[in-house]
């Protein structure tokens, strides 16, 4: 179904679709990617911010109480701590910092920072609301210590008392449970962050797997959409050049492909009509060889055979000679046909007598049409510069064509009329027509003519050699059917 | 009993009429001309009775060759064989086609001409 969908599609779409997908693949993977880093480097950073920094603060609180508690310890002076009223107070104070910088930045129950916001929800989420409460109440204690020991400040020290005795280990276990609250804290985002790395890994995973699993299907329904049908086509081509049958190639598509064997059908129908009019040519050529070769092969039987009887010698002569001049420009016409299909025509042009010319080849023709009546205007002196050779020959098709175009109770209107420019040789075939397909026919490469008119069945070779030698002479040949003949117009530069 | 010592040619080549012509001065056997159909037919209906074999060309000026073919059988009845003789690459197609059932493909051999002019008297 796809396949027959992406028929529709031409090649070079398949493949920029092909090319569009792993590329969206590849943005998309490479966009997730990069979304992923800035997530794991927030978190590296919320660790650092919201979890290090805080356990460190704390440490540091814990370790300005457990100062405060020893030095304030009723046996310290035995011990030998001395505990200035300006350093107790330094250290109240470190810890009333404490207490305002933990509940702005750190503080998670309450705290109103966007660290503290997301990671209460994480926690709550959880189901860890405990930890919560425990923050709550730890937090609650050390504020209350930290307030008893501020109230016995006075002008920047603050005396050991028994208030001061009593408040230093509740600040300092409040520290404790907040630290370990705060590490337990820390463990649990380690945690998200791990899952949340471990996700992102899954999903770059799934869309690198979905994205080559997409790419796979579609470079192979591309590759079904295309493969069965070059291999179609080739199997044609085999076929064709095996055994020479055109086999249709029918492709539904409209892609490139499908114009491939379109133009491989064209090409090889083309080959294949070539071929027939190649063999139908050489049907004709060979039927116009036997003819003379008939002739002069009965009449030199007749010869060997009858060596003597003078009443049959002459004839027999005469007609081989005849036919032999038949055959032998017949060849001439194979050969030169040939040498212009491969190039290797000549041109060698000098000044002759295109009358006299005319008026040769008419006579030469003239014994194998005897009932052939010719009607000659021929001006004399007509002379022109080209190569007479080829025009002779020309001429030869020329007339033999037009004869065979005749029903032979008509006679044939020879002319040549020339200008200063151009020489015009006009050959008349009254009663005879052609249609406008027929006057084509006469024309191709290797083409040949079998008349069914009311004229009977009539062949010989067409005029596709006749004309081509005018072109060279820079002329050209006309055949026009004016209703009532054909008439055939060949104009020479003289 | 109608003697019949005549054969029949029609072809548009005059040298191969000519030929015929001799080969049958040679045999002693007459040899009428024909360079198309009509002449031919008219031939035909002259001559019928001296005439015991035809030779008809297929390319030739005048009737079509299958219409020429069916006036000669028809003129000529089933005692006149009549056979194709032609240079055409296909003969016995050509044969076929003019529902002739003999053919002579051009060149042919004086010997091959001699024993049809024979087993035709």
């Amino acid at each position: 179904m796809a396949g027959n969908v992406l028929l529709k599609v031409s090649v070079g779409r398949r493949l920029f679709l092909l090319v569009a997908l792993q590329t969206a693949i590849a943005v998309l993977l490479v966009a997730t990617a990069l979304n992923y880093l800035s997530e794991i480097a927030d978190d590296t950073q919320y660790m650092y911010r919201f979890q290090l920094l805080s356990v460190a603060d704390l440490g540091q609180a814990h370790r300005h109480a457990a100062m405060l508690q020893t030095l304030t310890r009723p046996d310290a002076a035995k011990l030998g701590y001395q505990a200035p009223p300006a350093m107790i107070a330094n250290l109240v104070q470190e810890l009333g910092g404490f207490d305002h910088r933990y509940r702005t930045k750190w503080q998670t129950a309450e705290g109103t920072s966007s660290d503290a916001v997301r990671f209460r929800g994480e926690i709550l989420q959880l189901g860890m609301s405990d930890l919560i409460e425990k923050e709550k109440s730890a937090i609650k204690r050390f504020e209350q210590s930290i307030r008893g020991l501020r109230e016995e400040k006075d002008n920047g020290s603050i005396d050991v008392t028994d208030e001061i005795r009593a408040q230093a280990p509740i600040a300092r276990y409040a520290i404790g449970d907040l630290l370990d609250v705060n590490i337990k804290y820390a463990e649990i985002a380690n945690q998200q962050v791990a899952k949340s790395a471990h996700t992102s890994e899954l999903v770059l995973l799934a869309i690198g797997l979905a994205g080559t699993v997409s790419t796979l299907l579609m470079g192979l329904l591309v590759r079904r959409a295309i493969a069965p049908r070059i291999r179609r086509l080739v199997g044609k081509v085999h076929r064709f050049r095996d055994l020479g049958v055109v086999e249709q190639i029918i492709d539904t598509g409209d892609d490139e492909i499908a114009i491939l064997g379109n133009a491989l059908d064209t090409g090889f129908s083309a080959i294949a009509a070539r071929d027939r009019e190649r063999d139908q040519f050489l049907a004709v050529t060979a039927h116009e060889l036997k003819t003379p070769i008939t002739s002069i092969h009965g009449f030199a039987s007749v010869l060997a055979t009858h060596p003597t009887d003078r009443s049959v010698v002459d004839r027999a002569i005469d007609s081989i000679c005849r036919q032999s001049w038949r055959l032998s420009r017949l060849i001439e016409h194979l050969f030169l046909t040939m040498r212009l299909r491969s190039g290797e025509f000549k041109f060698e042009p000098n000044p002759f007598d295109y009358s006299a010319l005319v008026l040769r080849s008419m006579a030469e023709i003239k014994p194998f049409f005897p009932d052939q009546v010719f009607k000659c205007d021929v001006e004399q002196s007509v002379t022109m510069l080209g190569d007479d050779a080829l025009l002779e020959h020309a001429i030869w098709i020329l007339f033999t064509c037009a004869s065979a175009l005749s029903s032979g109770d008509k006679p044939l209107d020879v002319a040549l009329h020339a200008t200063q420019t151009e020489a015009r040789l006009t050959i008349g075939v009254q009663g005879a027509n052609l249609s406008a397909h027929d006057i084509q026919a006469l024309f191709v490469p290797f083409g040949f003519i079998e008349y069914e008119r009311q004229f009977g069945m009539r062949a010989t070779v067409g005029l596709y050699l006749c004309r081509q030698i005018l072109q060279i002479h820079g002329g050209r040949l006309d055949v026009s059917d004016n209703g009532g003949g054909v008439r055939f117009l060949m104009v020479a530069p003289r | 009993m109608i003697m019949r010592e005549a054969v029949l040619i029609i072809d548009d080549d005059p040298s191969c009429r000519e030929l015929v012509g001799i080969l049958g001065q040679i045999w002693g056997i007459q040899v009428f001309e024909a360079a198309d159909c009509s002449a031919g037919l008219r031939i035909l209906q002259r001559d019928k009775d001296r005439i015991r074999l035809i030779l008809l060309d297929y390319f030739m000026p005048g009737m079509q060759p299958v219409d020429c073919s069916a006036a000669l059988k028809a003129t000529a009845g089933p005692s006149i064989p009549i056979v194709l003789i032609t240079a055409a690459v296909d003969p016995a197609v050509r044969a076929a086609e003019l529902k002739l059932n003999h053919w002579v493909s051009k060149p042919f051999d004086m010997s091959v001409l001699e024993a049809l002019f024979k087993e035709a008297a």
